[in-house]
């Protein structure tokens, strides 16, 4: 039948659906750090947590490779592909950043910090955890932008969310150098290999908020 | 006669195919943007194709029967009736097999390549009006290029004059019923200059106008009434939810003015000869053969279009109503041009360039542009293997009339 070829050039799952799904993902392992980071703090076991986070990671990457499937199958969407798949290779990075994050609390404890440190350090989650939540807006705001073809009051919906991930990425610069001063003035009372394991961690958690900002960007550039 | 009656049995099988296989063309985007359930495409589709094949038929049922074999080449009326009647049958295989492997093979394609195939055999090179042939042939491009042009300009239009205004559900209302009331001019305009003969004068110009202008007084209060829900956007989709009914009937109508001659065509002109017992002569095609292919289309999409809709609405991805709208006003004004010209051209290929148009126009979330590589292919390879099954069918069939 002649239906089969409508059926074909309208694919049912679309790569941007499938960005939206992986982003999702994103979102939800971003959640889960928080938590994660609280038992670990209380010196809690992590193990299984850290594998649930595994296992979704492995969950996006099974969406990574559809999406690269159905753009070398000449499945067009209103982006350039080369666009789609710097994207895609953003996002996906930020989820393994945060696997990055489990898997290394899973590894170590650190004796000797105290209140002040571990609320900074559930600042600087929290922010975290924010900027991904507007990145997800933004790419589940791209099928709105497509279905109403590109209309300004959208696009600039989108480039205000991302103004929102640039000034998140600053506050997180702040609470940064704040960690950091607090680190170098535990040279003489924590263990060094601690310290640079808690130093390398926090790292982590700002260099995904970098990330989400450059994410944020490249979309917002596609978009136009 | 009893060769008449075959004939004609195997012309409505295949219009049945055609409608069965087709009515995807017209129907499957306004049921993927859910503008109207299955059951209400099953009937608009049935009543518009029968209504387009048998007011408009005609013209492109000529250019088959007689414009690319030249009947006055032809002296003895047991080689026009064997070569019509392979043509037919070649026709027919391609559309089965067609059907049974998914296949975007056009029946227009296998119909004029079973023509040439057996002109060629039966009389030589010369018989063809090659002219002729290349003016169908060069529609087969241009057909898929105009939809696209034509969706990309009015998908462009509908960005611009709607979708990117600062209040867009009150630019819908007024862009909208214009709209309409093109549609509705051109189809008259058709109307008029096919089905009742008249002259494209300042007569049915300004009776058109007046009934495109009066739908689009009557679409304007009908669309003033169209209120937001939640946001302006989901309004204006709505809008144009009503307004793809529309453009899916003209599709329909288009579809079966267009389509018909692939089932009529060779059978017309196996009537011509039986009926007068000469080939050549100016034997018009009766009304009642264009009723019978239009029958046949109506009751393949009665039977088995509830079907294919159904598993085209299943799978494949959600469409907006702006861009099903895109898509059929150029997909159905394309094919009703290329029907007032005599061309025979595949309304399949013509939706494929509109979709292709839009997708251009980055109005489609996701297409997946393999299936143009396999629609050139069957390009390729329809005529002349329909030419070959044709010609191999006449030496057959020669040996029984």
């Amino acid at each position: 039948m002649k239906s089969a070829f409508f059926i074909r050039m309208f694919p049912k799952e679309t790569p941007i659906k499938l960005l939206i799904e992986h982003a999702a993902i994103l979102e939800e392992i971003s959640r889960l750090i928080k938590p994660l980071i609280e038992s670990w703090f209380q010196n809690k076991d992590i193990y299984e947590e850290m594998r649930f986070i595994s296992k979704r990671e492995s969950d996006a990457d099974e969406i990574k490779f559809q999406i690269r499937k159905m753009l070398s199958q000449s499945v067009r969407t209103p982006f350039a592909v080369k666009d789609i798949l710097d994207y895609l290779h953003l996002q996906d990075s930020l989820i393994d950043r945060f696997e990055d994050v489990a898997k290394k609390l899973s590894l170590n404890k650190v004796e000797g910090l105290d209140d002040y440190i571990k609320e900074k350090v559930m600042e600087l989650t929290d922010q975290v955890i924010q900027s991904i939540d507007y990145l997800e807006d933004m790419i589940r705001e791209v099928r709105k932008v497509i279905t109403y073809s590109f209309p300004s009051k959208l696009l600039k919906k989108e480039a205000n969310s991302y103004v929102k991930i640039e000034d998140i990425e600053n506050k997180v610069d702040d609470i940064s150098i704040e960690i950091g001063k607090w680190i170098y003035s535990k040279k003489k009372e924590i263990n060094p290999v601690d310290l640079i394991f808690f130093r390398e961690m926090v790292l982590i958690l700002v260099h995904i908020t970098d990330r989400a900002e450059n994410t944020a960007e490249l979309l917002n550039a596609f978009l136009k | 006669m009893t060769i008449l009656i075959i004939a004609a049995v195997i012309g409505f099988v295949m219009s049945m195919a055609i409608g069965a296989n087709d009515v995807a063309n017209s129907m499957a985007t306004a049921v993927g943007a859910k503008a109207i359930t299955i059951k209400q495409a099953v009937i608009i589709a049935a009543l518009l194709e029968f209504t387009g094949a048998f007011f408009f038929g005609k013209m492109v049922t000529e250019t088959i029967r007689k414009g690319i074999v030249d009947p006055s080449l032809i002296k003895e009326p047991n080689i026009m009736i064997a070569g019509a009647f392979a043509a037919l049958v070649a026709a027919a295989l391609w559309v089965f097999i067609s059907t049974f492997f998914a296949l975007p093979i056009s029946t227009t394609h296998a119909v004029v390549g079973g023509m040439t195939g057996f002109g060629i055999v039966a009389v030589g090179w010369g018989a063809i009006n090659w002219g002729k042939m290349l003016f169908i042939v060069s529609s087969w491009f241009l057909s898929p290029l105009l939809g696209g042009i034509l969706a990309y300009l009015v998908f462009r239009f509908i960005s611009w004059a709607i979708l990117h205004r600062e209040f867009p559900l009150t630019a819908a209302r007024k862009v909208g019923p214009f709209l309409i009331g093109l549609t509705f001019f051109i189809v008259m305009l058709m109307f008029f200059s096919k089905a009742l003969h008249m002259d494209i004068n300042s007569k049915p110009l300004l009776w058109s106008s007046l009934f495109g202008v009066g739908v689009m007084v009557l679409s304007f209060f009908i669309l003033k009434r169209v209120k937001p829900k939640n946001d302006e956007y989901g309004a204006v989709e709505r809008i144009f939810r009503k307004m793809q009914v529309v453009t899916s009937c003209y599709v329909s109508l288009s579809h079966g003015a267009n389509d018909v001659a692939n089932a009529i065509g060779p059978l017309a002109a196996i009537y011509a000869v039986v009926t007068t017992g000469v080939v050549g002569a100016q034997a018009g095609i009766p009304k009642y053969l264009l009723g019978l292919g239009g029958l046949g289309i109506a009751l393949g999409v009665a039977v088995l279009g509830y079907r294919v809709m159904q598993t085209v609405g299943d799978n494949i991805t959600e469409l907006n109503n702006t861009r099903g709208f895109s898509i059929d006003f150029s997909t159905a004004t394309t094919v009703f041009l290329a029907s007032v010209f005599g061309l025979p051209v595949s309304s399949s290929h013509t939706v494929v360039g509109s979709i292709v148009g839009v997708g251009m126009a980055r109005g489609l979330e996701a297409i997946n542009l393999d299936i143009i590589k396999k629609i050139a292919l069957s390009w390729l390879l329809t005529v002349p293997l329909s030419a070959v099954t044709a010609a191999l069918l006449y030496k057959l069939f020669i040996g029984w009339f």
